[in-house]
């Protein structure tokens, strides 16, 4: 059954030739008509977290796919290998990617893992290529079960994850604008990706889609990109350090630290392991929240719409 | 794909696309115009936090904010060709460090902060003793305090 899984190629291992092509296109783009920014630093720092998680991938991967094969034996449903399959199991784990990447951003232990990506305050195409190491250490691959339960093979599982994660790539850029109504409407686009990675306040906690962006739509997370609005890209509290290993690290050893503190209640060190990003016992931070409700408070005419609350009756 | 190719192209596409960055020029770090820049950059991260007046060091590479409400003094430093912020509240600051000689002044702040433990600013004499000074005798006092 194990050998059946190699039988799909690596996508994302097989796209690196349009990667590097892809990146030195965006390069020439930026030189000639400023509308992409890269810094030396950065971009190396982006490509190492990449070249990273092929190798974290080849040698932790297997746990993931250990657990899936064991589950697989429990499937509901024999389904043959066919274009069909293919097509609905790609949809499914992209409906699998929305909530694994909404819970990445509301669960700090998945977050820890999934910082790394937003850590560049660039964003262009090597930023996308900027991945996790420990990804596979968060557990969140159960949210694959579901579809291994329904039959899906779990190499298929990877195989249309691939075409996801490869779609995702050339979202990651500056210089795509606006593509036609019908296309921004359904699929993720370089617009509503912009929008996730940006920490406007407005637009944290937006746009999760993989693939396809009805996801957002439909569970109440779209934001559409304003024009209006300069993009700051990055994280709320921005990293000084273009180390990879510190980019890897930070968060998982400053989310144990906060749990590991003396004379904290364990409800308290369940929290700081489990609540959202920012979430601290004595307020003295900032959560995506807190951050929106003050943007609000001081914007009284935006509270309400698209990415911001209304105010509360005592504001 | 066969694993030699793919580290074959990995090694000199990563090498290709950083080379060609650099030799773009990209790879000069940023420096802060003014210090209305400098307040600027800190309010794009904390816009609810007035700046009363700004420090610069002499090399526009950092500056540390006097703030209007908060018992906490605001730091801005490049970060490539970008800016990093803090709120250098007693819990983030571990040390201050002041190296004096009659050119120079060299702050050496240590932060508990993993990605940036250590930032140093650099000022004249005679800028230290007009902006800095009491800026610092204010953090170690609520350092002190907390």
């Amino acid at each position: 059954m194990m050998d059946a899984m190699f039988k799909f190629p690596s996508v994302t291992q097989m796209a690196v030739p349009l990667f590097i092509a892809a990146m030195l296109v965006e390069i020439l783009i930026a030189r000639y008509r400023g509308t992409a920014r890269y810094e030396t630093r950065d971009t190396l720092a982006s490509l190492v977290m990449g070249v990273g998680s092929i190798v974290a991938g080849m040698l932790i991967g297997f746990i993931a796919f250990r657990a899936l094969f064991y589950f697989y034996q429990f499937r509901i449903f024999d389904l043959e290998m066919s274009a069909w399959v293919f097509a609905v199991c790609f949809v499914l784990d992209d409906l699998r990617y929305y909530w694994f990447h909404r819970f990445s951003h509301r669960i700090r232990w998945a977050w820890a893992a999934h910082v790394n990506h937003h850590t560049s305050q660039h964003y262009n195409l090597s930023t996308a290529l900027r991945q996790t190491w420990t990804g596979v250490l968060t557990g969140m691959f159960v949210l694959s079960v579901p579809l291994v339960l329904l039959g899906f093979h779990p190499g298929l599982i990877a195989f249309a994850n691939g075409f996801n994660l490869v779609y995702q790539f050339w979202i990651h850029t500056e210089v795509i604008k606006r593509l036609p109504k019908w296309f921004e409407a359904v699929f993720n686009t370089p617009s509503h990706h912009r929008v996730h990675h940006a920490t406007n306040a407005r637009y944290l906690d937006a746009n999760y889609a993989g693939t396809l962006i009805i996801w957002d739509r439909l569970f109440g997370s779209f934001v559409a990109e304003d024009d209006r609005t300069v993009l700051k890209y990055g994280i709320v509290q921005n990293l000084a350090t273009f180390n990879p290993l510190k980019i890897a690290f930070h968060e998982w050893i400053n989310m144990l630290r906060d749990a590991a503190r003396p004379g904290l209640a364990l409800r308290h060190r369940a929290a700081y392991l489990f609540a959202p990003p920012g979430w601290s016992h004595d307020n003295s931070r900032r959560t995506s929240a807190s951050i929106k409700a003050e943007f609000a408070r001081r914007h009284p005419d935006q509270a309400g719409t698209p990415g911001l609350p209304a105010l509360g009756p005592t504001s | 794909m066969p694993l030699e190719i793919l580290v074959v192209l990995v090694v000199l596409g990563v090498g290709g696309v950083v080379v060609a960055t650099w030799w773009l020029g990209w790879a000069k770090a940023a420096r802060l115009t003014d210090g209305a820049g400098a307040a600027r950059q800190f309010n794009l991260d904390y816009p609810e936090l007035r700046v009363a007046s700004v420090a610069m060091s002499e090399d526009q590479s950092a500056a540390l904010l006097k703030l209007e409400t908060a018992d906490v003094v605001g730091l801005v430093f490049a970060f490539g060709d970008k800016f990093v912020t803090r709120r250098l509240t007693p819990a983030l600051l571990r040390t201050i460090n002041i190296e004096q000689n009659d050119t120079v002044v060299r702050v050496s702040l240590r932060l508990a902060d993993i990605t940036a433990p250590e930032i140093d600013l650099v000022y004249t004499p005679g800028n230290y003793a007009q902006s800095v000074e009491a800026l610092l005798a204010a953090l170690q006092t609520a350092r002190e305090a907390a």
